[in-house]
């Protein structure tokens, strides 16, 4: 990299994590004495908001909470909502990876300190709340800027009738989203980054995620129709590269302005919460960084997902519940960059299923299986698989056991997950043979503090 | 025959204490909701709000010129006093939940 380069990015790089840093300053200054965490700001204990006494997967509390842009508390003076996360792991595949899983890493058994984040997380002023993750990624061992969703909401009535509505700022299609069908906390909550995963993945299925910043919008009508769009702008090469998505030489970069919709209609039964919902986006996108000749490769993404969730006894946060998502995302691509410079065809399809259901005893044991499917258009030059296609299924089983979190636990300021997954891979980028190579245990240990 | 006339003195007595002093509605508060979303009283009548989730509540009493009157934190299990001695219509708020509301009108 040239000099004057190098010097260039590491000022912008100061000047991002600078802006950053004023945005944690700038939120903590509004009224430092009320400021805590999540949990220390409503005083309700993790399994309030949390399937499993752990986060993501939202209970109805946790999706009221988020909606009304992280602003619920309990009216106590607290310190400043800051709170940690860590995570460590042993990844064992059923066969050696033909090279090291991970640069620093063996090629199999291996044990990890998978990350670190560090969030500002809570209200920052009336009706106006948000988290910003800081994250240390222990595999690529790299700091970067993860997740962060910042908004304002309120309620109103109009015509008899009560809404929410919002106004936000994210850096990931679907972090927003309070349902776990939605791509950006979808089962599983955390997997190996030391096992093989299927190449194949649609746009709105985490591939923005951190590439793009945008505003959205959203409003929540009696209780039953949600209804959000949003605009969001690629990120240019040397801001992504400052906040920590390195390297971007060669990576794809997104073009022009991404449009994102989201249609939910919902309702609680008795114990039984259902949703239906629709969701999508377009993005126009320059392959490996590239656009020939201006050409882009075009992505239109829809999908359908459902949640069902079951609590047994509303009026006990640790009651046992069933929790069942499900979403199907199309994707239609028009390859007019990769048409031209791989001979990839014209237009390309991938379908994704996923379907998760777990069963949460006591808020303390979480058994979940899920079954996944991705299945592509014929296409050797665009996927690159033997086969030409980028298929792959098969399923995940976990077993997590959470001790904390709970309304007569020991700690309020610790809680700790402790899982143990099973991928099992029937296809495998195209690939059914030796696609169990790909299976993977991962025994991992997730913990949260709140300071 | 002075015990029965004693009796009969203090029986009126309460009934008249308890003619003034209004009737008292109980409102539940479970499954993270108010057992009735909406309620309408004489001015001087009591609403007894009693947590029988096992998390923590809060009743918040906000008139129609949104002036709040907090009536705290309300652990599991306890019970809540609000006098309602002003007409008007009231939401009642949960400041922890904010789904958790009811409407109060007093007449």
């Amino acid at each position: 990299m040239p000099r004057h380069t190098a010097i260039r990015t590491t000022l912008h790089a100061a000047a991002l994590w600078a802006v950053v840093a004023a945005l944690i300053v700038l939120a903590s200054s509004g009224s430092a004495m009320a400021l805590p965490s999540f949990a220390e700001q409503t005083g309700q204990p993790c399994a309030a908001c949390h399937v499993g006494a752990f986060g993501p997967q939202l209970k109805p509390y946790g999706r009221e909470f988020k909606l009304y842009g992280y602003t619920a508390t309990d009216g106590k003076p607290h310190g400043l909502p800051i709170a940690a996360t860590a995570q460590a792991s042993f990844t064992h595949t059923d066969a050696n990876q033909p090279g090291p899983a991970s640069r620093w890493f063996a090629s199999n058994n291996n044990p990890a300190f998978d990350q670190a984040s560090v969030y500002y997380a809570g209200k920052i002023a009336p009706h106006t709340g948000g988290f910003i993750e800081l994250n240390y990624d222990g595999v690529g061992k790299k700091l970067l800027l993860n997740n962060a969703d910042l908004r304002y909401a309120d309620d109103a009535t109009l015509l008899d009738t009560d809404f929410v509505y919002g106004f936000g700022f994210n850096n990931s299609p679907s972090v927003q989203d309070v349902w776990n069908s939605s791509p950006a906390w979808g089962f599983p909550y955390n997997r190996s980054a030391l096992a093989p995963t299927p190449m194949a993945a649609a746009q709105i299925d985490g591939s923005l995620a951190q590439q793009v910043a945008g505003a959205s919008t959203y409003v929540l009508w009696d209780d039953l129709i949600y209804a959000e769009a949003a605009l969001y702008q690629g990120l240019a090469g040397d801001v992504r590269n400052a906040l920590g998505q390195v390297p971007v030489t060669g990576a794809n970069k997104v073009i022009g302005v991404v449009p994102y919709w989201r249609l939910a209609l919902q309702h609680q039964f008795g114990n039984h919460y259902l949703q239906v919902g629709l969701y999508g986006l377009t993005a126009a996108i320059g392959p490996g960084g590239l656009s020939p000749g201006g050409a882009t490769d075009r992505f239109a993404d829809t999908a359908l997902d459902a949640n069902w969730q079951w609590i047994f006894d509303s009026t006990k946060v640790t009651s046992d519940m069933v929790s069942a998502h499900a979403t199907y995302i199309r994707e239609d691509a028009t390859l007019r960059a990769s048409s031209a410079a791989l001979a990839a065809n014209p237009r390309d399809r991938l379908d994704t299923f996923r379907a998760d259901i777990s069963y949460s005893r006591a808020a303390t044991w979480t058994p979940s299986v899920q079954y996944f499917r991705t299945a592509g258009s014929l296409d050797p030059a665009y996927w690159g698989t033997p086969s030409g296609r980028p298929n792959s299924a098969g399923f995940v089983a976990e077993l997590a056991y959470v001790p904390f979190g709970k309304p007569d636990s020991r700690f309020n300021w610790f809680n700790i997950r402790l899982a143990a997954q099973y991928i099992a891979y029937t296809r495998f980028d195209g690939a059914t043979t030796r696609a169990s190579a790909n299976n993977a245990l991962y025994l991992s240990a997730w913990s949260a503090i709140h300071f | 025959m002075r015990h029965l006339a004693k009796i009969i003195a203090m029986t009126i007595c309460l009934a008249t204490a308890v003619a003034l002093a209004g009737a008292a509605t109980e409102v539940d508060q479970v499954g993270q909701k108010f057992s009735k979303p909406t309620l309408t009283l004489q001015s001087g009548d009591m609403v007894h709000f009693l947590n029988r989730d096992d998390t923590t509540h809060n009743v918040n009493v906000i008139d129609a010129n949104d002036v709040a009157l907090d009536q705290g934190l309300q652990k599991p299990g306890e019970t809540i006093n609000v006098l309602f001695d002003k007409a008007g219509r009231f939401n009642v708020r949960c400041a922890i939940h904010p789904r958790m509301k009811m409407t109060v009108t007093v007449e």
